[in-house]
């Protein structure tokens, strides 16, 4: 008798494979009608797009999902989704008014876990820390305890956020191996940022091995390559990354390795297409990369008063859909 | 770099529930025919055939935990009232609470088919050995016997109604698609019944559906949600109609599972007085940061202090594993616990105690007027209430009065075979056939529930007939016992369709008469 997993054959990356799998969850709903197959469509064109990190299925699935909303609107779970997909595209005001568009929605632990990422987006981290509290005292999930994990490292609790992430860690199994990788890569950077390597490069590791072929995990080890200077890894690696989801950050990044490489041509290639890519995110009255344009015009093109107008633009659109959390 | 990682982008509370190998079904157990080594403890936990039938889960580990003590008495004069009670789950929580005294087995597969069987805390020691999935294999033990072992696929025991029993609480999710955010709208508050209810349309058979239920879901229509009729549906003939039509749901599918013989002298050094054995199964499923060897052991002991206290990290093994299910009687879980996650406790079900006697109340309230419909006498008091009603008890002090006599009563045997040296053995009560939530098998019994479970055991309508009345006698001095709603008769006098024992009587496949018992897998 041999199992299953020894029987089955090799692919490229788990992630491959699980977008592989969602592919197949897809097909029976294609012709599904109703609420909850709409649901059902629009939550895994979401996850695919989170996992493989293509912005243009991201923006994709938001309209999978806005436009099941528009059709469905007596449906609590499309209010979830949008939210969620409100929280991907930065646009926390309008997930906050999402998850008031169903009722007990807002208050229930799923909606308390959104409405704490959306106030986060806000730095509104004490509003945020009571969402994930009241979410944690109904359902001790680990995307809670991830949310307060968050709170607290934008808080400078970098420690109080690590063992946060390591009971959010505690609750996953090895069905969830994708949440256990994006949770590992966050102790990482966590580690990464205050400067210890090697614990950092740790929980990379250990995270690409649980989840291997995932874009956000891959990106953050290459940020890691830059930090140490092997700036020839790095710069293969955003370049892979950027190959397969053509996402305008990843190119901002390579550019900058480029740039610290003493390749001028290349950085300024790669700002190009990094500036293109934000134009046309900006263009289409997306907040998705508003902040990124402004470290881009106070990082790159040092044009601060230019920066300065896409940080208030920023603000402002994050603010959109909720009149609450105008200042 | 900014983020683009907020956890919920990761995972959402939408992740698709498939059937999983940790999700246990059913836990028999019943004193084996083979004598040889003396008496022997037959048990058998099903779960579901996940990947396949006969494949198992490489990152589920399967817990089987037994304990055995002498028969206890029942205390003359024993009042029925909450004081009993609290005594009666005091005495026997100091049993159960924690894992010590507890022998166990814990069985875990790996890539190559095999199954490591490890045995803790047995009288013996403790010991592991290897067996193949799918074969009969005799496993020595150290003091010289041998137990029979099984892992793998075999036909599903369980045959039941299902859909009835979900129509007769009004679960939604088995006939419509309920919103995820919606939990609420799970178990609608329409009374619970077991005849149909007039204007009851969201749970009524429709004919124009005949396969609701049935793997056919609709997506849950605007509500309201409630039931404002007042009577019992009936047709031309004023005949009601079940909720129930006697089909098994089960028919034709399989499970997966660990079938064990074990000699009771393996088991205690005190066969002759310790004639109790109870069995409950566990199923956890590997952590995600025990799933990559690169990882480090996680530090949890320091991390998080508190967890010291749970059994579960004071056991090297289990540290990497994270508790899913529980099984130990039939409809703990999915008639009292509601299927609550949290509410997985094992035996340690002590503090669901309240929540029982609340539980109870509030089916009786439903069952309890379908019951008096039908001309049958009740252990529930309804005050006479003609139809159903929705009632929902926050304390378990003012729904006791009413669940007295359903939570006291001891449950009459059909005849007098179940006790076989016919020791005189005292009829069980609800209240200790559910706290513990173990199977616990008396093994100077045949082992039919509620003295254990047999596999031929129609457990569902045994449960049902706990709503009967089985102290009051019938004219003809006759009491209702466990097996009175198998009665065909019954359903053939009475003004019902269709005329059906609510769950059928039979497997879909003849047991076996030796190891490994359940049929073999479809």
């Amino acid at each position: 008798m041999v199992s299953q997993a020894a029987a089955k054959p090799a692919s490229a990356s788990a992630c491959a494979d699980e977008l592989h799998r969602l592919d197949s969850m897809l097909v029976p709903l294609a012709t599904a009608d109703g609420p909850d197959a709409a649901a059902r469509r629009a939550h895994l064109r979401l996850r695919q797009a989170r996992l493989s990190g293509v912005v243009d299925q991201l923006r994709s699935a938001d309209i999978v999902t806005s436009t099941a909303l528009v059709r469905y609107p007596e449906w609590p779970d499309l209010f979830y989704l949008q939210a969620s997909a409100d929280i991907d595209l930065h646009r926390p005001g309008s997930a906050l008014a999402h998850l008031d568009g169903a009722p007990g929605l807002a208050e229930s632990p799923a909606g308390l876990e959104l409405r704490g990422a959306a106030l986060e987006q806000l730095s509104r981290h004490s509003q945020a820390e009571d969402c994930f509290s009241r979410a944690l005292a109904a359902d001790p999930s680990w995307q809670a305890l991830a949310g307060l994990a968050q709170v607290r490292a934008a808080t400078g609790e970098p420690a109080a956020a690590d063992a946060l992430y390591a009971q959010a860690e505690d609750e996953l199994t090895a069905k969830e191996m994708s949440a256990f990788a994006w949770v590992r890569a966050a102790r990482g950077a966590l580690a990464a940022d205050s400067g210890d390597h090697e614990t950092g490069w740790a929980c990379y590791r250990s995270a690409a091995a649980a989840f291997s072929g995932y874009w956000l995990v891959e990106s953050q080890i290459a940020g890691l390559l830059r930090r140490e200077n092997r700036l020839d890894e790095a710069a293969a690696l955003y370049a892979a990354i950027h190959l397969r989801t053509a996402r305008p950050e990843l190119a901002h990044a390579l550019g900058d390795v480029h740039r610290l490489r003493g390749d001028a041509s290349e950085s300024a290639r790669w700002h190009t297409v990094a500036l293109a890519g934000y134009q046309d995110s900006a263009a289409r009255g997306e907040a998705l990369y508003l902040h990124h344009l402004a470290s881009y015009y106070a990082d790159v093109a040092g044009q601060a008063e230019e920066a300065a107008q896409w940080a208030a633009r920023d603000a402002q659109a994050r603010l959109a859909g909720d009149g609450r959390w105008s200042s | 770099m900014a983020d683009h990682n907020d956890p919920n982008a990761v995972n959402s509370i939408f992740s698709d529930i498939e059937a999983s190998a940790a999700d246990v079904y059913d836990m028999f157990g019943f004193p084996g025919p083979d004598h040889s080594q003396g008496d022997q403890v037959v048990l058998a936990l099903t779960f579901a055939a996940v990947p396949e039938t006969g494949v198992l889960d490489t990152d589920v580990l399967y817990r089987l935990q037994l304990f055995s003590h002498p028969r206890a008495d029942v205390l003359p004069g024993e009042r029925r009232d909450l004081d009993t009670l609290q005594l009666y789950i005091d005495g026997v929580r100091g049993t159960y609470f924690g894992a010590e005294g507890a022998m166990e087995i814990r069985i875990t597969v790996d890539e190559r088919g095999l199954a490591t069987v490890t045995f803790h805390d047995f009288p013996a020691g403790s010991f592991s050995a290897t067996v193949p999935v799918g074969e009969v294999t005799a496993i020595p033990t150290p003091d010289g016997l041998a137990i029979d072992a099984f892992v793998g696929g075999r036909d599903d025991a369980f045959f039941n109604n299902l859909p009835g029993f979900f129509r007769s609480i009004n679960y939604a999710p088995q006939f419509y698609h309920v919103p995820s955010t919606r939990p609420d709208l799970r178990e609608l508050p329409i009374p619970k019944t077991l005849l149909e209810l007039e204007g009851n349309d969201l749970f009524n058979y429709n004919p124009a559906i005949p396969d609701l239920g049935w793997g056919v879901k609709l997506d849950l229509p605007p509500g309201p949600y409630s039931w404002t009729g007042d009577s019992f549906k009936k047709d031309a003939a004023g005949n009601y109609r079940f909720v129930y039509d006697g089909r098994d749901a089960r028919a034709g599918k399989n499970a997966n599972a660990i079938i064990l013989e074990i000699p009771l002298r393996f088991i205690t050094r005190q066969p002759e007085t310790d004639r109790i054995v109870d069995i409950w199964g566990e199923s956890w499923v590997r952590k995600a940061s025990h799933k990559v060897p690169a990882i480090p052991d996680h530090p949890i002991w320091y991390e998080h202090p508190f967890a010291f206290l749970s059994p579960a990290t004071r056991d090297k093994q289990l540290e990497g594993y994270k508790l899913v299910d529980t099984v130990g009687q039939p409809f703990a879980d999915a008639g009292l616990s509601e299927r609550e996650n949290n509410r997985q406790l094992g035996a340690n079900n002590f503090w669901l105690a309240p929540h029982f006697i609340k539980r109870l109340a509030h089916l009786g309230w439903g069952f309890g007027p379908s019951i008096t419909a039908l001309g049958l006498r009740c252990s529930f008091d309804t005050d006479n209430a003609p139809v159903p009603v929705h009632r929902v008890y926050h304390s378990a002090v003012e729904a006791f009065p009413r669940t007295r006599n359903l939570i006291f009563q001891p449950l009459n045997m059909p005849d007098a075979s179940w006790d076989v040296h016919r020791l005189g053995i005292p009829l069980r009560r609800p209240f200790e056939i559910f706290v513990p939530n173990v199977c616990a098998l008396d093994m100077d019994t045949t082992g039919t529930w509620p003295f254990g479970r047999r596999l031929e055991d129609q457990v569902a309508n045994r449960f049902l007939s706990l709503f009967l009345d089985m102290e009051s006698a019938a004219a003809d001095g006759s009491r209702y016992h466990v097996e009175t709603l198998s009665d065909q008769a019954l359903w053939d006098a009475a003004p019902i369709v269709p005329k059906t024992p609510p769950n059928p009587l039979k497997n879909d496949k003849e047991f076996l008469p030796h190891f490994p018992y359940l049929a073999e897998p479809w």
